[in-house]
């Protein structure tokens, strides 16, 4: 164990002995940037602490050298660049990118070690830089699955907290903490900070070409939780209001006959509901005492009912429904309660249908309609009352 | 390139405003909470928090409202018919009929919410598929690319719904590209999902919390939504007391996320305000907020002089405030009979808390 740990040190070492040398012909974008940033720091009496290197480098994310507006590397460009390039030229602009993110590494020392783990920089490098060629090499070859390991989005990121970047192994936090021990200026910090900055710079980038080549997939995506988004919509807000006790079970129906792993997942609403005891504000035209038929305010009350539709381009279509419905209105010489159905029409919920009532001068036949008093209010709440009410121009 | 993703989602409460538009108002007190404790640290506000971050207010109370608001319509239409004989339909009707007053209406605005989001599965579809549209939407790529880095700050209710939501993003794969789901096409793992007064486990509905994708990446869990997760509760809190989240040693994908320093388990005890459930109480503790800013910026930014500045952050000061807290425990436990609410009166508790804490600030 104590000569693996030794030959790992050994390596680590001459690895960065090996990258200060290279890094004498190649420019790092951050490497000014970060000398400006720490004599700063000093200046205002802030010691910089070889575990806090990692914090300052971070700040270049985003905004900065690293991908941001002070990357002088042209990758940000390229990739922003990618997914609006006409399809006959995208494998050359992708080409152009790769180029480009192969170049950070390039330079620099890199091997192949047995050891996947391994921690020295040269073996880091090597890693990494495998990985791009191979995912390049992979969207060469045209339309690879998105599903293929080497395409993971998991893989070609920098977990914030301590710098991690999984292809490669390395987490930046702890490799700068003790590549800079000695001070945020020294040669050898530096030349790790300028080895960060491209390791994070091409990670990000890869994942940006990634993610291009994911943009028809993630639209399909987006256009699917959008429709279902407006299917469950309007299965609460356009059709008919579910009273709580309809709501109960209907969503014990749903998880009774919804298998369970779809449930965990984005089932599609139901195209389907039972009604129980679901009373609204109706009108019955109803015939008095004298014989006379007039239209009575009334509350109707569906006491049990079905109703169903089918799903289409996110709008319930070809609604049909019918309850056994109670009427309640109070018509002189007859009695206050009677009993029908009602058929359920998909225009703004609105339902008709007839209930027989008894009355003194014998049993009659009604016809009832009610509304759903959500479904107008919705409707109208935009309206511009003026222009409502409006005399029609002649 | 793009900026770190931060969403925050919120808990129980009327996050709507009359015309049943999105509130943002809890949200954007919420970020400003994280920026005050941001701030305080030298090297982490070198770079300003809206230079960071991008913050994104991901709200679910319009479509309870919506609902409620809908039933409190049919109620009053009803109500107001005059049809002496419907008396029958009244009375089932009546008690809807306040439901969407934001006022001072703590059993339909707090208690009803969570009610509603547990016990109705359909309403819980609902609100899913309305927050995954909004999450797919602030993750997506635009003009400056893809994101890269994002995370959740959730509070309360938003904790479950965060952990429902997620878990079908990160479990979904639509025909387009089977073996791949909606949320690893588009972005990586979310770098940290934290739950501020964690009341998923007591909440749990379709998918068990311990066994879902909403855990830390390890070598027994390469599918998951996070890198790493943050279990927050405050002991004062009298919502996290019944069913707390808290996965045994058998459940291996949280042991190994905990022994890798991916899984925070922090249990806090400071009152900093009257309601102790609010995330700013929780936000405001160093416990808290210093590993939480570390995972957002990075291991290393918060020197340990400053780290040991911030503990001298008094946990439960002993001025009236320490009395007002002390005063209000008493009476919501002595509502339950002298004792903590268990999770079968959590509830209850949704409303009574909340209506005795409007009492003890108005005294």
């Amino acid at each position: 164990m104590r000569n693996r740990i030794w030959r790992a040190l050994q390596l680590s070492l001459l690895g960065f002995a090996a990258l200060s040398e290279a890094q004498a012909v190649e420019v790092e974008p951050c490497a000014e940037i970060y000398e400006a940033e720490i004599n700063d720091l000093q200046s205002g009496g802030q010691t910089i602490a070889g575990s806090s290197v990692y914090g300052v480098l971070s700040l270049q994310l985003e905004s900065g050298c690293i991908l941001g507006e002070k990357d002088s590397t042209g990758i940000r460009q390229l990739y922003t660049a990618l997914p609006n390039v006409p399809d006959e030229k995208r494998a050359k602009a992708r080409a152009d990118l790769f180029d480009a993110i192969e170049a950070q590494l390039e330079g620099l020392p890199s091997s192949t070690c047995a050891n996947p783990g391994d921690p020295a920089a040269a073996c880091i490098v090597g890693r990494q830089l495998k990985s791009i060629r191979d995912v390049r090499e992979l969207l060469e070859q045209g339309n690879p699955p998105l599903a293929d390991p080497k395409l993971s989005n998991n893989n070609w990121t920098v977990v914030t907290g301590a710098g991690r970047i999984p292809i490669s192994g390395v987490a930046l936090q702890p490799l700068l903490a003790t590549e800079c021990a000695e001070g945020a200026l020294t040669p050898r910090c530096r030349t790790a900070v300028d080895l960060a900055a491209k390791l994070m710079r091409s990670a990000l980038g890869t994942f940006q070409a990634i993610s291009a080549h994911a943009r028809p997939t993630i639209e399909g995506n987006a256009e699917f939780l959008s429709k279902r988004d407006k299917e469950w919509n309007s299965y609460f807000n356009d059709i008919s209001v579910q009273y709580p006790w309809e709501l109960g079970f209907n969503g014990w129906w749903f998880q009774k006959k919804t298998p369970a792993e779809e449930r965990r997942g984005f089932p599609r609403a139901p195209a389907r509901k039972f009604i129980a005891l679901h009373p609204a504000v109706g009108f019955e035209y109803a015939e008095g005492i004298d014989g006379k038929r007039t239209t009575q305010g009334a509350v109707v009350l569906e006491v049990f009912g079905y109703e169903r539709w089918h799903w289409k381009d996110g709008k319930a279509a070809g609604r049909v429904g019918a309850s056994l419905a109670i009427s309640f209105t109070d018509v002189v010489g007859a009695d206050s309660v009677g009993y029908g159905m009602m058929f359920h029409t998909p225009y703004r919920n609105m339902s008709m249908g007839a209930v027989w009532r008894d009355g003194d001068s014998g049993e009659s036949v009604n016809f009832i309609f009610n509304l759903d008093p959500s479904s107008w209010i919705n409707h109208y709440r935009n309206f511009d009352l003026m222009e409502f009410i409006k005399a029609p121009a002649l | 390139m793009r900026k770190h993703v931060l969403l925050f989602v919120h808990g129980m409460g009327a996050y709507v405003t009359e015309a049943g538009e999105a509130d943002h108002t809890w949200s954007r007190a919420a970020a400003t909470a994280l920026k005050e404790q941001y701030d305080k640290y030298q090297l982490v506000r070198r770079k300003r928090f809206e230079d960071r971050f991008e913050v994104v207010h991901i709200n679910y109370d319009t479509e309870i409202f919506k609902l409620v608001h809908r039933w409190q319509e049919e109620s009053r239409a009803i109500l107001a018919a005059g049809v002496p004989a419907a008396a029958p339909a009244r009375r089932l009707v009546k008690w809807l009929d306040d439901g969407a007053q934001l006022e001072d209406n703590f059993a339909w605005t707090h208690a009803a919410c969570v009610i509603l989001y547990r016990f109705f599965p359909l309403l819980r579809q609902r609100v899913k598929i309305h927050v995954a549209n909004q999450i797919q939407k602030a993750l997506a790529p635009n003009e400056n690319g893809a994101v890269s880095a994002w995370s959740v700050i959730a509070h309360s209710l938003g904790t479950i719904v965060t952990h429902d939501v997620l878990h079908a993003m990160d479990s979904t794969t639509t025909t387009s590209e089977a073996g791949i789901s909606v949320l690893d096409t588009m972005v990586p793992s979310a770098n940290l999902i934290a739950m501020i007064a964690n009341v998923s486990k007591v909440l749990e509905n379709d998918v068990d919390v311990y066994d879902s994708l909403v855990v830390p990446q390890s070598m027994v869990q390469n599918q998951s939504c996070c890198f790493s997760y943050f279990n927050c509760n405050n002991v004062l809190d009298p919502f996290v007391r019944p069913a707390p989240f808290r996965p045994g040693d058998d459940k291996t994908t949280w042991t190994l996320a905990r022994a890798n320093g991916a899984y925070f388990d922090i249990v806090t005890r400071n009152a900093h305000e009257l309601n102790v459930h609010s995330l700013r109480n929780y936000l405001v503790n160093p416990a808290v907020h210093i590993p939480l800013l570390e995972q957002l910026v990075g291991v290393g930014t918060i020197t340990d002089e400053e780290k040991e500045e911030a503990a001298k952050l008094e946990d439960v000061p002993l001025d009236q405030l320490g009395a007002e807290v002390s005063e209000l425990t008493t009476r919501v436990r002595s509502h339950f009979g002298g004792s903590d609410p268990d999770a079968s009166q959590w509830f209850d508790l949704a409303g009574v808390f909340f209506s005795m804490l409007r009492g003890g600030s108005n005294a």
